[in-house]
């Protein structure tokens, strides 16, 4: 059967050879040059540069802070998800729609309303401040940024599959005598999780690599609140291509793994479906 | 048990109008929907979550943009410096996002319509500019073709400017906006399936005759300008 459609349908050798040539010369160039930028600074000098304390720390909040915000938009972007298919809700059409808008949005755009919401004479930042928090300019206002940026990714990802599953095993499971509970965490957990997990990692690559929102609600404080991408900015504000290029490596590795994990994810989960 | 639950749904219902009174007609309960207070719950969690994190960031983005009245803001967008701001985005726009479409059309025949080695390390390389950081993206066409970058000194020769120039943010846009249309397209054909291409196909169609009416012409493209 395969083997039928692979000589049946016309247009593989163009479509094929199009695309693989497209994607060498917009990305795959592009990107050889920054393996190829580290080779030439030697293991050593890449070594010291990368572990260098300052860089140390911007991995950590860059990191820390992506995994908290993609967590927080797994835990509410399943609900956001849920509300949007499961009931009505008079404006849904609206909210649904508004929920792309962080996708849309120039990201420094996110990032100034943020920082004029989150500081401390700000919308939200005025009632927080009596409580001694401060959002803006702390690592906090990082995590809110990159949360904001990442929900797109996990109710658009939880949102169909949530639509296409079955009612009927929702009845079945009913029939049988199941709560509402048990039929959750039994039948429909079960069913979203790969949804979910793929929306938080991809939730977590673009936390990761945001650059534009974060700028202006962290304040860029060296050690404090730098995170990676602004780093790399300014090793190249300084003209220092080999450093940046070296953090970026080791971003993009980061970056190339989490895909890989999606994919191997998505994977997973229809050949699942196609067994069970 | 029973008749208590019904009373509870009864007497909750009116509480929560944001919650649908998903009995209907016959009051039976509906087995495959939550106790109207959980249904309120979540409504109200969703609602306040998107209430801090969306609306009020965007209410603010446009409170800004508007403050000081509708005259300020055109004056604003219509000053030279911002008209010109917005025609080179327009125009970033009109170049990548046809050459994208092009290469999204194409890359989405090839991976729905054949099976191949390497198949679903395709799929990963055409999702990496999502995931690599603009920041890095911007930096690689600065090594590529930047005064010390490997073609650099070859572009400077020939009195090409491409990086720091329209040509450099063109090829920027396309690469952080490519796996869009490719993404995007890629589902919709994969559920299309190819029967109907086979069809027309023992019916006597050419290539491009089955290409251009096939199922996946009706998708557009979404264009994401930053």
């Amino acid at each position: 059967m395969l083997s039928k459609r692979r000589n049946v349908l016309p247009g593989f050798g163009l479509t094929l050879g199009y695309t693989i040539a497209y994607l060498s010369l917009i990305a795959l160039i592009p990107l050889a040059m920054l393996p190829l930028k580290t080779a030439g600074m030697g293991w050593q000098s890449f070594w010291t540069t990368v572990t260098s304390p300052r860089v140390l720390a911007a991995f950590e909040l860059s990191i820390g802070a992506s995994c908290a915000g993609a967590t927080i938009d797994a835990v509410f972007g399943v609900i956001v998800a849920w509300t949007l298919v499961r009931y009505r809700l008079p404006g849904k059409d609206i909210i649904d729609s508004i929920v792309d808008l962080p996708f849309a949005l120039p990201t420094s755009v996110a990032g100034i309303a943020l920082t004029a919401i989150y500081a401390e004479n700000g919308w939200i930042g005025r009632l927080a401040a009596p409580l001694g928090i401060r959002i803006a300019f702390t690592p906090l206002g990082v995590i809110v940024a990159l949360a904001f940026i990442g929900l797109p990714f996990v109710v658009r990802t939880v949102q169909p599959v949530l639509g296409d599953l079955d009612r009927e095993l929702e009845e079945a499971a009913a029939t049988l005598g199941a709560s509402r509970s048990q039929t959750f965490m039994r039948i429909i957990a079960p069913a979203l999780m790969p949804a979910a997990i793929t929306g938080f990692a991809l939730a977590f690559a673009r936390a990761l690599g945001e650059y534009g929102s974060v700028v202006f609600i962290s304040g860029n404080m060296p050690m404090r609140t730098e995170v990676v991408p602004l780093l790399i900015m300014t090793k190249l504000e300084e003209f220092d291509y080999q450093g940046a290029a070296a953090i970026a490596m080791v971003m993009l590795v980061v970056s190339f793994m989490m895909l890989l994990l999606v994919n191997l994810l998505q994977r997973w989960s229809t050949t699942r479906d196609a067994l069970g | 048990m029973l008749s208590d639950e019904r009373e509870i749904e009864g007497l909750m219902s009116g509480e929560m109008p944001l919650a649908i009174a998903a009995t209907p007609a016959t009051h039976l309960r509906d087995t495959t929907t939550e106790p109207p207070w959980v249904r309120g719950l979540i409504t109200g969690l969703a609602l306040l979550f998107l209430g801090i994190f969306l609306f009020i960031p965007l209410a603010a983005v446009f409170t800004e943009a508007f403050r000081q009245g509708l005259y300020v803001y055109l004056a604003a967008i219509s000053n030279s410096e911002a008209r010109s701001a917005i025609e080179l985005t327009l125009l970033t726009a009109a170049i990548a996002v046809p050459l994208n479409l092009l290469f999204g059309v194409m890359a989405a025949w090839a991976i729905t319509r054949f099976q191949f080695p390497g198949r679903s390390l395709l799929i990963t390389l055409i999702d990496l500019p999502f995931a690599v950081s603009p920041v890095i993206s911007g930096m690689v066409f600065v090594l590529l073709f930047g005064a010390q970058g490997l073609a650099g000194g070859w572009l400077a020769a020939h009195h090409l400017k491409i990086v720091f120039a329209v040509p450099g943010i063109v090829l920027a846009t396309t690469f952080v906006t490519f796996p869009f249309i490719a993404r995007e397209l890629i589902p919709v054909m994969e559920a299309a399936g190819v029967e109907q291409e086979l069809a027309a196909l023992t019916l006597g169609a050419n290539g491009w005759q089955i290409f251009s009416e096939s199922p996946c012409r009706t998708s557009n493209g979404v264009c994401f300008t930053e």
